[in-house]
């Protein structure tokens, strides 16, 4: 076959006949991964969720607190155990977005990252990082914001990527403050077990019973 | 006609990484360990052998001025369903690669070899040029991807051979992958001249 010659009509057909194939190619691939695609965002947020979360606990449905998305987390019984809070934080190379987990006591369980576009090989280590190098398990909600040895916190920063290792602890920050704010919304419901009867409707009194459980479990 | 000589070609004698230093951008930023420079390379392969077989399938069919935005439209479509299939049945490897896969309809190893090759062979040797450079811009960015973590942080594919701290930063960096391809440049010249 002979090579189409450059004629307007010819360059005009052929680029449009090509655009609206790769068009409908591009249209047809997407709604058949569109299902396994979600499916498997899903099941990797659930494994996030279970595994920042103590053992063995039942994950209730999502709720929004401050605009982020909150599991909460309860034994057997039912009681409070821990709270798994996804996150979307600025980090070097645009959104980075992971779940964090506490348990009843403020005391950070384990952190996930879900989505990020950090630096390959330097930032994009965050996933590792914390648990690894720089121990971020365990922190305490009130101990206060997390920071970088460079900001004057106590967690170093991942070689090379300050820039991500900020925007991680921004985002644990911000999952610390979405903590608070939902357990101070839900905690009389939760602690009348614990204390008199009655005594758990005033906010001020809800604040005085975590504090001592806190003490407790230092 | 030979199918095996492209198959060589692009490994040895047109490295694209090595000899027609083409593609330097994905060269350089993905190369930070062993493991994500094969990935990029395997990557770009698949994308490679599909539009190098479909462009020599309907080279007679496009018009010679309109050619460049015909190719890219078709790089474009495969890299994107490359993505879109590798999000929905290997989530653990997007999870590697997903930062670079969109890379690949920019690098000019896949348009160069649509433009010197495919447009003037049938698909079947399109496709084994595909094959062959594919394997050689592969097996170039494992090289560079090995090196640099081995002098960077002390690992092979992850498998730690010396203590990190004795690692050299700056292999990981940026200035590392300039350093590195340089020197296997210049060794693989010495090597061809003779």
């Amino acid at each position: 076959m002979k090579k189409l010659e450059s004629t307007f009509a010819n360059m005009f057909i052929v680029l449009t006949v090509i655009s609206v194939v790769a068009g409908a190619g591009l249209a047809a691939v997407f709604e058949v991964t569109k299902g396994p695609i979600a499916e498997a965002n899903l099941k990797k947020q659930q494994e996030a969720i279970a595994a920042v979360l103590p053992e063995g606990a039942q994950v209730g449905e999502a709720s929004k607190v401050n605009g982020n998305s909150v599991y909460m987390a309860t034994d057997s019984k039912g009681a409070f155990t821990g709270m798994a809070i996804e996150i979307n934080t600025n980090g070097f190379g645009g959104n980075v977005k992971m779940m964090v987990g506490f348990d009843a006591k403020g005391a950070l369980v384990d952190y996930s990252i879900l989505e990020m576009a950090e630096t390959p090989g330097l930032g994009s280590k965050m996933g590792e990082w914390f648990r690894e190098k720089s121990d971020i398990r365990g922190a305490l909600i009130s101990d206060g914001e997390v920071k970088v040895s460079k900001d004057g916190g106590k967690y170093d920063a991942i070689t090379a990527a300050t820039i991500s290792s900020r925007a991680f602890m921004a985002g644990v920050n911000a999952a610390m403050a979405t903590y608070t704010a939902a357990t101070a919304g839900m905690i009389p419901t939760d602690t009348t077990e614990n204390c008199g009867v009655g005594d758990t409707t005033s906010v001020d009194s809800i604040k005085v019973e975590t504090t001592k459980t806190e003490e407790v479990a230092q | 006609m030979n199918y095996f000589k492209p198959l060589v070609n692009g490994l040895v004698k047109e490295n694209p990484t090595f000899v027609l230093i083409l593609g330097m951008c994905p060269t350089l930023g993905t190369t930070t360990s062993a493991l994500n420079g094969m990935g990029m390379g395997l990557a770009t392969m698949a994308v490679l052998m599909c539009t190098n077989t479909v462009i020599s399938a309907l080279k007679n069919l496009i018009p010679d001025q309109v050619r460049i935005p015909s190719y890219i439209v078709v790089i474009a479509a495969f890299v994107t369903i490359v993505q879109m299939c590798m999000q929905a049945y290997m989530p653990d490897l997007y999870a590697t690669l997903g930062l670079f896969i969109p890379l690949i309809v920019v690098n000019c190893i896949v348009l160069g070899r649509a433009e010197a090759f495919a447009a003037k062979n049938n698909p079947l040797m399109s496709f084994m040029d595909g094959v062959g450079i594919g394997l050689g811009f592969t097996g170039a960015l494992t090289i560079i991807g090995a090196i640099r973590e081995l002098l960077g942080t002390g690992c092979i594919f992850g498998y730690n051979l010396y203590p990190e701290r004795f690692g050299i930063l700056v292999f990981v960096l940026a200035p590392g992958a300039f350093l590195t391809l340089g020197y296997l440049i210049a060794i693989i010249n010495k090597l061809r001249a003779k």
